[in-house]
């Protein structure tokens, strides 16, 4: 919305709900390694850890996710790749 | 002082006398190399997310205790030669603590839900997605 004098060229804006870091937001969710069940919200199906441009994590708590992720498949709590059985 | 955890995994067959070995086992590496244990609370059995050695569930316990670093390379080398510990990870928790001021933790078992307020958002991503490819 900043650019739109600067920029105005372009025509369409398409509307971005602005959306916080969920853990910012509310101080009682807690990233814990120990947490498979929180941080499988984190992973696609197939068990990669979902950006930050998806998951809306600020870069702080993007930072402690992919390290409590890591941490967790350490100890097979999660799983480091899910194969799709053909 | 610092503080760790040791979260660590065990084979879910053991039985009661066995687990009771374990836990003195290291409670009392961890006594005899100058630390405290803080906490030691075993988690139960859970299914494990890939086999570890042929196994597919395992037994989780989680001991907290103070130490100084020389400590953790003793206890994890017992881990490793210890065949009923299948996985291990030592945390380090606090750079400076004392197990007397802070007294013992009360020995809790996490339940198995996720936390709530996340379960929410799944759907409204997709949505977002396909306006930031169209705005690129």
């Amino acid at each position: 919305m900043a650019f739109a004098t600067t920029r105005p060229r372009r025509k369409k804006r398409f509307f971005r709900r602005r959306r916080v870091c969920r853990f910012c937001a509310d101080s009682n969710l807690k990233i814990d390694y120990k947490d498979g069940k929180t941080l499988r919200y984190f992973l696609t199906e197939r068990g990669k850890i979902i950006p930050r441009r998806i998951s809306d994590n600020c870069a702080k708590h993007q930072r402690q996710m992919t390290l409590a992720i890591k941490r967790a498949r350490q100890m097979a709590l999660l799983p480091y790749t899910i194969t799709q059985s053909i | 002082m610092r503080k760790y955890e040791n979260f660590f995994m065990v084979q879910p067959d053991l039985s009661e006398d066995a687990l009771g070995a374990v836990a003195g086992k290291f409670r009392g590496v961890v006594e005899s190399n100058g630390g405290t244990v803080v906490s030691y609370v075993p988690w139960g059995k859970k299914k494990l997310a890939y086999p570890v050695k042929k196994h597919d569930y395992g037994y989780y316990i989680l001991m907290k205790f103070a130490a100084g670093p020389e400590l953790i390379a003793e206890l994890e080398r017992n881990m490793r030669l210890d065949e009923r510990v299948l996985k291990f990870i030592t945390v380090k928790l606090d750079d400076d603590y004392s197990p007397e001021q802070n007294g013992t933790e009360a020995d809790v078992v996490p339940s198995d839900e996720a936390q709530p307020g996340l379960a929410v958002r799944e759907d409204e991503d997709e949505d977002d997605v396909e306006l930031e490819d169209e705005e690129a």
